[in-house]
């Protein structure tokens, strides 16, 4: 199987500026141990773990233009939406009597792109109210426990999931 | 004001040993010793601040690093009761 | 500046220990696993974000960008680990045949029959 050779070197990037941050030096000696310690890792666990991991091929569609405004203001939406679901639950904790309906619901996603899966996932776990348990990748399926269904019950978690999802595709359009 | 907030966290942590400790199922204690570790990683990085030394940043990187891979290897454990599959 | 980044790191540092704080009343408090899972990932991933924004300001007003650089790093790393964490617990939990109490409607039984049959 032939690889582009973009992908490693975008990993080799990464993880070189990860060595910068970490080491917190820019002299000479210390950004040559960088690369050749990024050459190695690279070389090493390039086949085992990243070869056929991302199914993000650009091969014969345009480029995905990302949005800069929406790229500029998801990082303020996640961190609102973060310090609610925070306070929310702090709350909850803290009340004298705890009274919770718990449910576990499938909600259809529409990505096909399972690293966008992934990362929506992990957005839902960070919002209010709801933790994915599962997700069922060939079928988009995300199972998602929430901690109190509330008056809107079922439809008022997906109606939440569903606008998630939209902000998530502002980002690349 | 920093030793304030160390101490508070350090009590924090006791308190949730209590259910590592008693814990009534094992994924309990998974749980717990997830949020102690989330807990211990913070109270590293503000000794940091309290010692003005940089070098506790380093251990509180690597330790959150472990302590992922401790939890994901606790569960896939607990998952199938052995670890090869 | 420096003053005003002091300032803001010790209320962010001290609104972190009562979210850490809140969140392991959650945990030691919840019903099951399941609801222990919301307390220790969500009201924890907050708090603990907090302390470390705390600690990242104190480190910009003594002005050592490496350290701050460091602090964010280990923020986005605890960020991007502690959701995936919970899922992993979660899954095994159910997997090995743990029943969350008292829900309310299960979709996931009938994945988890289905897949067994």
């Amino acid at each position: 199987m032939k690889v582009s050779p973009i992908k490693p070197m975008v990993l080799a990037v990464a993880l070189f500026l990860a060595w910068m941050a970490t080491t917190g030096r820019l002299d000479l000696p210390f950004l040559l141990t960088g690369a050749v310690i990024v050459a190695i890792v690279v070389r090493i666990t390039w086949a085992t773990f990243f070869a056929g991991a991302h199914d993000f091929s650009l091969r014969g569609k345009p480029w995905p233009k990302p949005c800069i405004a929406a790229l500029l203001a998801y990082p303020l939406f996640f961190f609102g939406e973060l310090l609610y679901a925070t306070w929310e639950v702090a709350l909850i904790a803290l009340r004298p009597y705890i009274e919770l309906n718990p449910a576990i619901i499938r909600v259809d996603s529409r990505f096909h792109n399972s690293t966008a899966l992934v990362l929506l996932a992990n957005q839902i776990t960070l919002t209010p109210g709801t933790l994915t348990i599962d997700a069922d990748i060939p079928h988009q399926g995300l199972y998602i426990h929430a901690l109190d269904l509330g008056k809107e019950g079922i439809d008022g978690v997906k109606k939440q999931i569903h606008k998630l999802e939209q902000q998530m595709e502002e980002l690349i359009r | 004001m920093t030793a304030f907030v160390l101490w508070g966290l350090l009590l924090t942590a006791a308190l949730g040993f209590w259910r590592v400790i008693v814990g009534p199922t094992i994924p309990d204690r998974i749980v717990a010793a997830d949020t102690l570790a989330t807990i211990l990683t913070t109270f590293i990085a503000l000794l940091a601040v309290y010692f003005e030394n940089a070098v506790f940043l380093d251990i509180a990187l690597a330790f959150a690093v472990l302590s992922f891979a401790d939890v994901l290897i606790m569960a896939k454990y607990f998952e199938h009761g052995e670890l090869h599959r | 500046m420096s003053d005003l980044f002091f300032g803001l790191s010790t209320v962010f540092m001290v609104a972190g220990l009562f979210f850490a704080f809140a969140s392991v009343v959650g945990v030691i408090r919840f019903p099951d696993v399941y609801t222990r899972l919301h307390a220790s990932t969500k009201a924890l991933s907050g708090g603990a974000m907090m302390i470390l924004a705390g600690t990242a300001f104190r480190a910009a007003a003594a002005g050592h960008w490496p350290a701050m650089v460091k602090t964010l790093l280990i923020a986005a790393f605890l960020l991007a680990t502690n959701p995936l964490a919970s899922h992993a617990i979660a899954r095994a939990c159910y997997r090995h045949g743990i029943v969350p109490k008292g829900t309310v409607i299960d979709e996931y039984a009938e994945k988890i029959r289905g897949d067994r049959s």
